[in-house]
């Protein structure tokens, strides 16, 4: 069997609390799976829209189990212009959201990623299946606060998985 | 010097070492009923199993994928907590012959066959003699107009042995399409 170190980190955000945006770029083909783990607090209670290589169409869907206590509950959205996700509540919650994005880099086939969130107030834990419908390698990765800015502090690092 | 609010990827080339790709597995044109790592080496501490996969079943939109592990074939339990875009449940099984992952993708009603489903498995301590090895598996498949998310764990109820073969197949019986791949990654301690 072949061998070799992978999860490299190929990038790291820390927010400065003046911008609500985040964009991975010119994000290189050379790895299988990215993996983006980030810790964050916002100024403004909202979602954030993640969007893939600057795709506004609707190509983005998602379906998710998630729990606050009491029973927990499922939903889906479909034919969305973005995934909306990683829902931030002002104040002291922090946030976490780890994001998989499986095999990212071939153009064959449409990219499904695995997600799971983590809120402190309300406490909340989630995990979510997500589609995008392209085939075209992922290339940029942009997380956009839909009112508000990413607090000071808040983390995003994207790690690149390579398979042998 | 990155540029604040839009940070290409740039100027890193560390690699932690201690996560090491050992094998993959991508599917040819032809299809492939069975995935499977064997002579897994004893040399890390944790495996973790990540891919896609698309079984070439029309029954349905989705089908189970199938995990057996040292090739045993009898004594595995399950459990797992899923969704459906409508509601949350939670199951599980006794005394299986293999370990149920479900679901993955598949081209069914009308569902694209584009269209893959992603699993990521951890196996912790795999090497060790002296316990029954627990998996924990987060997968599922989304095609827009429907979806499914899992958290799933497993074990064989009585195999102690170290972990050395790793064999996934479909409930269905069905092929893996072409492009699906399953790697095996170990993490040393």
């Amino acid at each position: 069997m072949a061998a070799g170190a992978t999860y490299t980190p190929i990038a790291t955000y820390t927010a400065s609390g003046s911008s609500g945006v985040i964009t991975f770029s010119s994000i290189s083909g050379s790895y299988t799976d990215l993996v983006l783990v980030s810790q964050y607090q916002v100024s403004a209670d909202n979602y954030t829209d993640v969007t893939l290589n600057n795709d506004t169409g609707s190509n983005y869907s998602g379906t998710y189990l998630s729990n606050s206590g009491g029973s927990p509950v499922s939903g889906r959205y479909s034919s969305q212009a973005k995934f909306p996700e990683m829902y931030g509540y002002t104040g002291a919650n922090n946030g976490m959201a780890v994001w998989n994005f499986m095999n990212y880099s071939n153009s064959a086939t449409y990219k499904t990623a695995l997600l799971r969130e983590w809120y402190g107030v309300p406490d909340l834990t989630e995990a979510r299946v997500l589609l995008w419908q392209a085939t075209s390698p992922i290339t940029i990765i942009t997380l956009t606060r839909r009112t508000g800015n990413w607090s000071s502090g808040s983390t995003f690092t994207l790690y690149g998985i390579a398979a042998a | 010097m990155p540029i604040l609010g839009i940070f290409a990827s740039q100027n890193y080339s560390r690699i932690t070492s201690d996560y090491e790709s050992i094998a993959t597995v991508t599917v040819g044109a032809g299809g492939s009923s069975t995935i499977t790592f064997s002579s897994i080496p004893s040399t890390y501490k944790h495996l973790q199993v990540r891919g896609i996969t698309n079984s070439t079943s029309t029954a349905d939109a989705s089908d189970v994928i199938r995990l057996q592990i040292n090739s045993n074939t009898s004594a595995y339990a399950n459990h797992r907590l899923g969704g459906n875009g409508s509601v949350a449940f939670a199951g599980g099984a006794t005394g299986n012959t293999r370990i149920d992952i479900p679901r993955t993708a598949a081209s069914g009603s009308g569902s694209s066959s584009l269209i893959y489903g992603a699993t990521v498995v951890d196996i912790l301590d795999y090497t060790s003699t002296n316990k029954l090895h627990a998996i924990r598996v987060s997968n599922g498949f989304e095609t827009n107009s429907q979806g499914q998310i899992y958290i799933t764990s497993g074990f064989h109820t009585t195999d102690t042995a170290a972990i050395t073969s790793l064999t996934f197949s479909l409930e269905t019986g069905s092929n893996y399409r072409q492009y699906s791949q399953f790697a095996l990654y170990g993490i040393k301690g």
